[in-house]
């Protein structure tokens, strides 16, 4: 990722590598504002490079042992650890058959080497409109625990990222784990990108629904259309309530093409989106509900 | 990008005009500044830290007085910046209106992003500026109660 | 004639040094005691420099000297003579470089760059060139009758027209009257980058002697230093220009780059060695890119076919500086005629200045983007008149021997043969044959072609030469000039030698750095002339070498010249192969078995210069421009998803009249690549402006570059080979002909299918989608009804 900076060099910086979760969070509580956490440091590196972030001291947490670890428990769900990188979580067997949305996701991000990289809390916590992680984590109810050295707090991803660049998390946080519930039995979910032509997606789209003949729970999430990854609630609520699915697939999806706020900006135009979202919407649906 | 608003201050109109047609006291209202020297013709050179979430990006401004009447007072500025590869720039008109004991200070502003940022982030900078403005004449209302 | 080396697929000489990374390029190179530039660049589109306060940059530790355009006010340039090294007086796009800070360390020169403070009081700036055209415009080079540009351009001083290239044949006003058809139609094309991965960089060392001696990651040497003697006024033999590897180039590096201000810097900053080294945002902003353009184009036709009146007016957007775009211009001018014979044609080409980043040639030099005006012209008059879009070019075509082009030039008898490259090219897709169903009912598939021709821009005194000479083992080094930047054109040359001398071919040897002081001069590696002059100037060569080599061998066997023969390695007599002596024994000299020796190292040398080409008429353009002509097409079948305006190449062929292949290997490559290039500029690259001329996506992040998953699903390559009577064995040049046909074919296959005229690049999926929408909205309708009703599971189609 880049933008517009003509440097080579990275501003100066201290870098530690903490080898248990508490040296690092005394770490970041002397330095606070002066440091910031790395993972992959695909996001962080970047940002440094651009100028847009000169933290002092880099506190790199990939030799955390608990933060390399993915954990399933049936009825608690799934945790993933903040340096677990997105190549480990496309090799795991229980996001692949549970989580379809969220391992579609990670198969389609970026490119096989930044997925060697990057770890999904760390995108998460970039916040960017364009990343694809929080789509499928919102769609799923996923929540994000943040630690510091006297608090541990547990928030849904929605809230977590409170807007571009800006997510909930205090200069003495760690953002450590990823906890996503276990989906309901009858769930089906699916994750769709459009990045046809961009590096960046123009348009991304998680759907989750519980039961797939009377739907129960609608998820419809959207990313890269707007600055922050957004829900189609009068679309959900017309597949929620309709007597007649496959006849509400093309009214939800006209619907949500017209009521999130959409961006124009220097990869496509708000109407072209606005198209690209009724499109996915009526994909994903029909690949839910398997009209035939 | 064009925004305007206006702040009543608690103090006579000269006193406000002696304060925002110096330099070195308005400088103090912008948030951020770094360091900042003040050269002729009331040319500002500053360098400011931007907060926009967890960015934290450092911008090199200069602003001069285009036109300026203390009789009518009235001001025009015109502002320039360049930082993380993309620029800034843009035009204030200042106008004070006397009232009973206190002033009506309006202003206008226009201002452009451009370059990589200004198009990719375009209603992210266009919220903080016009955040960072309001802010300014809100200091400003405050020095002078 | 069957050869050993001659037509067959050799692998690039140099394609184990680059593989396993050994390849020494000019980013890899430090010197002793070398310190390292940065720019600093202008934040205003145009506006005069008040003041340059560098005092707290040179505060920074490490910082040595910080440079600005007063300190050295040289103007510059090949054909224009438009560019200053750093600005002087005004800067005149964003990205202008304005000072340059040079310290110890690249972090020093990096936060110094920022502190660097310029004063500017803003000019009224304008970015499209319709409206610099405009007689109130503000003018961007009001000193351009100052400039020491080439006789062969035509700036117009007091505007911003930095060459107006006019091409007159026939009557236009009779040809329109006489014409059953008229079509009018406007075309766009969006600048774009050359994107090669080695960026621009320099190392110059100005010594205190005065010697000048210059890295550079550039394309030739002699242009380099040939510009910098004549503006910096330094004798040429005390400038030394070298180049090793480098990583891409695509006409971008062409002419003069950063060599001339790096020179400077080194001079300023105590005569130590200093290395400039372009961002890729700088690559994206500062340093010059392909050029946009708007073209107004007016074409008359008979009801038959044939193509009458032709009056096209092409606009240039060629930004600050236009110094190698006003050739481009030109050439877009005289090239617009294409493979076509019509009678009367009115062509003007202006280049004209903005305030946006500068410009230069890239691949193709103009000739896709006439082509993309006229391939496109030749399918809306078939629609019109009712004739297959084959069949109306088969009509109009050139014919060697008699037709005449437009520049009044009369189409040589071996120029090649045009007919038959488009039989193959209609064979080899399927023309006529309608296309399998598509994958899904909301997409459509379809077939397009397009024809070209081009030789090399070039004046007419562009010379090539070689110099040959042989070691004690009689392995040869060839001294040659030839540029080579991914081509693989020195494999070429280097079969070439192997095969006249029936030596193998890893006896030939060429260095991979080029030299001002050790390499043979060649004007320049540009155009697709590599092959061509610089092998007419090896074949030259070796014909000398031999003649001196025959010379000695006569003496030796007592024998006449005429009844010796070279084969595998060794000097024979004609009918009595064991009268013989081995290489060995005469390139250093014969010695006798008594010790009497004779001859002397053998030195061969060889020239090339263009005997027949011509000027261009300042007023009219005729005349006699190019050394060869290399007619080729390109046709594909597309998909094209209704829903998305995503296009998909199925299948792309490209057919090309080489002459002679001496390389099948490289021949394929040059079409892999081009068809690749191609394809990434017609549907997908794109420089995107702001409203104050700021380069908005200048990184790979928001330009994108087609990736592997883009490029076409088949490619089929057909060679012709009519040979080129004065060519190097019969060859022609290849390597910018692939990419020039793929946009008008992709946006013909769009036309002939659906009727939507693609008038503007680049064809990606939003544009696409938008231009549908605007002409047929009944398609768009349908697709999105096709889309929503369709029965089967829909698998993940996006």
């Amino acid at each position: 990722m880049s933008f517009g900076a003509p440097y080579f060099t990275l501003p100066e910086f201290t870098y530690h590598k903490p080898k248990t979760l508490k040296e690092a969070l005394e770490l970041l509580d002397t330095y606070r504002d002066e440091a910031k956490v790395m993972a992959g440091g695909v996001g962080l590196v970047a940002f440094m490079k651009e100028r847009l972030m000169s933290p002092s001291h880099v506190i790199d947490i990939k030799e955390i042992p608990e933060l390399k670890r993915v954990e399933y428990r049936e009825g608690a769900g799934l945790k993933i650890g903040a340096a677990v990188t997105l190549s480990e979580l496309e090799n795991n067997e229980i996001i692949k058959k549970k989580y379809t949305a969220l391992y579609q996701a990670i198969k389609k991000a970026a490119d096989p080497i930044i997925r060697n990289r990057a770890t999904l809390v760390g995108n998460i916590c970039e916040a960017l409109p364009w990343v694809d992680g929080p789509i499928p984590l919102i769609a799923y109810n996923a929540k994000v625990e943040v630690m510091s050295l006297n608090d541990v707090r547990l928030i849904p991803v929605s809230d977590f990222i409170k807007g571009p660049v800006e997510i909930d998390l205090a200069p003495n946080e760690i953002a450590t784990f990823i906890h996503v519930p276990d989906p309901p039995p009858e769930s089906k979910s699916t994750f769709l990108k459009f990045n046809t032509g961009s590096e960046f997606a123009l348009a991304t789209m998680a759907a989750h629904v519980v039961g797939s003949v009377k739907p129960k729970e609608v998820y419809l999430v959207y990313g890269a259309v707007s600055t922050k990854p957004v829900r189609a609630s009068e679309a959900e609520r017309i597949i929620l309530t309709s007597e007649n699915i496959k006849e509400a697939i093309v009214e939800a999806a006209t619907k949500a093409s017209q009521e999130i706020d959409v961006v124009s900006d220097v990869l496509a135009s708000e109407d072209y989106r606005r198209h690209l979202i009724k499109v996915l919407t009526i994909n994903a649906l029909k690949s839910i509900f398997e009209v035939s | 990008m064009k925004f305007e608003g206006k702040v009543v201050i608690s103090s006579e109109i000269n006193k406000v005009w002696d304060f925002i047609s110096d330099p070195e006291k308005i400088i103090q209202c912008i948030p951020g500044i770094q360091e900042y020297s003040v050269g002729e013709g009331k040319r500002v050179t500053a360098k400011i830290k931007v907060s926009i979430g967890f960015i934290k990006g450092v911008f090199h401004a200069s602003s001069k007085v285009l036109e300026e009447d203390s009789t009518k007072y009235t001001a025009k500025l015109s502002l320039t910046g360049s930082g993380a590869g993309s620029g800034f720039n843009g035009i204030v008109d200042i106008k004070l209106n006397r009232m009973d004991g206190s002033t009506e200070l309006i202003w206008a502003a226009d201002v452009n992003v451009s370059g990589p940022l200004g198009s990719l982030a375009k209603p992210i900078l266009e919220g903080y500026v016009r955040k960072l403005v309001e802010q300014l004449f809100d200091c400003v209302r405050q020095k002078l109660a | 004639m069957s050869f050993k080396y001659i037509g067959k697929p050799i692998p690039p000489h140099d394609a184990f040094q680059k593989v396993t990374g050994t390849a020494t390029y000019t980013i890899d190179l430090e010197l002793p005691g070398m310190l390292y530039a940065k720019l600093v660049t202008s934040t205003v589109p145009h506006a005069r420099i008040k003041k340059i306060d560098v005092s707290r940059a040179l505060e920074v530790p490490g910082v040595v000297k910080v440079v600005t355009g007063r300190d050295y006010p040289y103007r510059v340039g090949m054909y224009a003579g438009d560019r200053d090294l750093l600005a002087v007086d005004k800067v005149t796009w964003v990205g202008h470089p304005v000072a340059a800070v040079i310290a110890e360390t690249l972090e020093a020169a990096e936060k110094a760059m920022d502190l660097v403070d310029v004063e500017y009081e803003e000019l009224p700036a304008v970015f499209d060139p319709l409206e610099a055209l405009k007689p109130d415009a503000p003018l961007i080079h009001e000193k351009m009758e100052e400039y020491r540009h080439s006789p062969a351009f035509k700036p117009v001083p007091g505007t911003n027209i930095a060459n107006k290239f006019t091409l007159i044949k026939g009557d236009i006003k009779k040809g329109f009257e006489e014409s059953d058809e008229i079509i009018e139609e406007e075309f766009h094309i969006s600048h774009v980058s050359h994107c090669y991965m080695e960026v621009q960089n320099v190392i110059a060392h100005y010594h205190l002697d005065g010697t000048v001696e210059i890295w550079t990651s550039w394309q030739n040497v002699a242009p380099v230093r040939q510009i910098m003697a004549l503006s910096l006024g330094i004798t040429h033999n005390k400038i030394i220009v070298r180049i090793p590897f480098v990583g891409g180039g695509f006409g971008g590096k062409a002419g003069l780059g950063w060599e001339a201000l790096v020179a400077i810097l080194s001079k300023a900053a105590g005569h130590r060695p200093v290395k400039l080294v372009l961002s890729r945002k700088e690559q994206f902003s500062s340093a010059a890119v392909r050029e946009g353009f708007h073209a107004f184009a007016k074409a008359g036709f008979k009801k038959d076919g044939r193509f009458n009146a032709y009056n096209v007016k092409f606009i240039l957007d060629a930004g600050a500086y236009a110094d190698y775009t006003v050739n481009v211009g030109r050439a877009v001018g005289y090239s617009a005629d294409g493979c076509y014979e019509i009678p009367n044609i009115y062509v003007e080409s202006l280049t004209v200045y903005t305030n946006k980043i500068p410009t230069t040639a890239l691949r193709g030099f103009g000739y896709p983007e006439s082509h993309w005006v006229l391939e496109q012209i030749m399918d809306r008059a078939a629609k019109k008149l009712g004739i297959d879009p084959a069949e109306i070019r088969l009509m109009n075509l050139l014919k060697p021997g008699h037709s005449y082009m437009g520049t009044g030039e009369r189409l040589r008898e071996d120029a090649g043969d045009p007919k038959k490259v488009l039989t193959t090219l209609v064979d080899e897709i399927g023309w006529g044959k309608p296309s399998e169903k598509p994958s899904h009912p909301w997409k459509i598939r379809a077939k397009g072609l397009a024809l070209f021709v081009k030789g090399p821009a070039q004046p007419p005194n562009a010379a090539s030469s070689a110099i040959l000479k042989f070691n004690e083992d009689a392995s040869i080094d060839l001294l040659i000039a030839t540029g080579n930047f991914g081509q693989g054109t020195i494999t070429a040359l280097m079969q070439i030698v192997a095969e006249e001398f029936g030596l193998p071919l890893e006896k030939i040897r060429v260095d991979y750095v080029r030299d001002t002081h050790k390499s043979a001069y060649t004007w320049q590696t540009v155009g697709s002339r590599g092959l061509f002059t610089d092998g007419i100037a090896v074949l030259g060569a070796i014909r000398d070498a031999k003649k001196q080599i025959f010379r000695v061998a006569s003496e030796v066997l007592r024998c006449p010249e005429d009844q010796l023969e070279l084969v595998d390695g060794e000097v024979r007599v004609k009918g009595k192969p064991w009268e013989k002596i081995p290489l060995q024994d005469i390139v250093m000299g014969y010695t006798y078995p008594n010790g009497n020796s004779v001859g002397g190292p053998i030195i061969g040398r060889g020239v090339f210069m263009s005997t027949h080409t011509t000027y261009l008429d300042p007023d009219t353009g005729q005349g006699n421009p190019t050394i060869f002509h290399t007619f080729g097409g390109t046709a594909v079948e597309i998909e094209v998803n209704l829903l998305t305006g995503e296009i998909n190449i199925l299948k792309a062929v490209e057919v090309l009249d080489l002459g002679k292949v001496i390389n099948p290997l490289l021949v394929k490559q040059q079409i892999h690549s081009g068809l690749i290039m191609g394809t990434s500029i017609s549907l997908y690259e794109q420089i995107k402006f702001d409203e104050r001329g700021w380069v908005i996506n200048p990184n790979f992040t928001s330009y994108y570059l087609a990736r592997i998953k883009d490029i076409p699903r088949e490619v089929v390559g057909r060679f012709i080979e009519t040979p080129q009577l004065d060519g190097p064995y019969g060859a022609r040049g290849i390597g910018e002909h692939t990419m020039i046909g793929v946009a008008p074919a992709i946006a013909n296959a769009i036309f002939n299918s659906i009727g939507v005229k693609m008038n503007k690049l680049p064809m990606n999926p939003e544009n696409v989608w938008r231009t549908i929408k605007e002409q047929r909205p009944d398609l768009v309708e349908e697709a999105m009804k096709k889309f929503s009703e369709h029965r089967e599971t829909v698998e993940m189609i996006i």
